[in-house]
């Protein structure tokens, strides 16, 4: 899957959020998105996605060279791609188990092998993210921790196996043992899978984890930086301040 | 020799109208045996009563027939041990919202 974000604006209310993000992502690559509070990120994801409450004013999302911003939310889904949401929603009333027994047949559809191993791939995908089988019978995220929420989504990721996730900082709130588990899911797909993820975070301590490809940087609803895993030493050595430096002068350039 | 799993996956066929979902996964048939000329199954109904007997003997006869070419099926209606719901497939009881 390639997906290619061309010159994305959007907004909410009157205010512009994003103003012309240009972003190549496909299977088989990981890719970090930093930035500090405010910069854009969880807007893209959400504008990714079709959340409604944000309104695009402007550029494009192909998805294998289909622009998909008039799509609704499923139908993005069922193309295979998968956003692993920074608050998961709590539904009382639907089982973990049976709602990913549904989601997993409408995503795999006629596949009799994946229907009639649902419950054995299920078993094995908690076991493997550390998670009680209990939780199979539990209302979806319903009085789940912060922790076991965010591992939740990881578990739908793995049993959905989407082309391309985007995970939202999963990372936020979580201690380090619930933060390897959630790494190793992701590392999982890689591995087994042509499976390509944009993960959005504030730390560089879950990219210890999972190693990205590339790493962007958004600043005031661009991305203004690019690189490789250097990136994230930078960061975290000089924090964002040399970005904003960095892009202010850029503009200033620009402005003359 | 066609054997009984066989006769179970044919089995699969025929759909419990009341629960929607087919009678091996429902947990219906409890025993198959399968002979030169004749297939013999042991089945039991959610509850004593269910009105749906017939048309589940009816169903059976008729795809082990259509699928294996028996003529000479023989079904027998069994209470013991009364159906529980343990008796359902997992995926079978996710489906109807049970825990497993």
């Amino acid at each position: 899957m390639k997906i290619e974000i061309k010159n994305l604006q959007a907004k909410i209310e009157d205010t512009p959020i994003l103003n012309g993000v240009d972003l190549t992502l496909n299977s088989g690559e990981v890719h970090a998105l930093m930035g500090p509070n405010g910069s854009g990120k969880s807007t893209l994801s959400n504008v990714m996605f079709g959340n409604e409450t944000y309104e695009v004013t402007g550029g494009e999302i192909l998805v294998d060279g289909v622009n998909i911003l008039e799509m609704e939310p499923h139908e993005r889904a069922l193309l295979g791609l998968y956003l692993a949401f920074q608050y998961p929603v709590e539904i009382p009333g639907v089982s973990v188990g049976r709602f990913l027994k549904r989601a997993s047949e409408i995503r795999f559809g006629n596949d009799e092998e994946k229907a009639k191993t649902f419950v054995k791939r299920l078993r094995e995908s908690m076991t493997y993210m550390d998670m009680e089988q209990g939780f199979i019978n539990r209302y979806l995220n319903t009085g789940f921790s912060g922790g076991e929420k965010k591992r939740m989504e990881i578990l739908q990721m793995l049993m959905l196996e989407p082309q391309f996730a985007i995970l939202d900082e999963t990372d936020s709130g979580l201690d380090i043992d619930a933060l390897k588990i959630v790494a190793k899911g992701v590392n999982k797909l890689r591995a087994e899978t042509n499976f390509g993820a944009l993960v959005i975070t504030h730390y560089q301590r879950i990219l210890d984890h999972i190693k990205p490809d590339y790493v962007h940087i958004m600043y005031q609803g661009k991305i203004v930086t690019s690189g490789g895993g250097e990136l994230v030493e930078a960061l975290e050595a000089e924090g964002y301040d040399w970005v904003k430096k960095q892009h202010s002068v850029q503009e200033e350039a620009r402005n003359e | 020799m066609v054997s009984k799993t066989d006769i179970l996956e044919s089995l699969k066929k025929v759909i419990d109208p009341e629960i929607g979902i087919n009678i091996v996964d429902v947990g219906l048939i409890y025993r198959i045996e399968v002979n030169e000329d004749q297939v013999e199954v042991d089945f039991t109904l959610t509850y004593p009563g269910c009105p749906l007997g017939d048309q589940i003997t009816g169903d059976m006869v008729t795809v082990i027939r259509e699928d294996h070419g028996y003529d000479n099926v023989v079904t027998n209606l069994v209470w013991n041990p009364p159906w529980s719901i343990e008796f359902m497939s997992e995926e079978a009881r996710l489906d109807l919202g049970y825990p497993i």
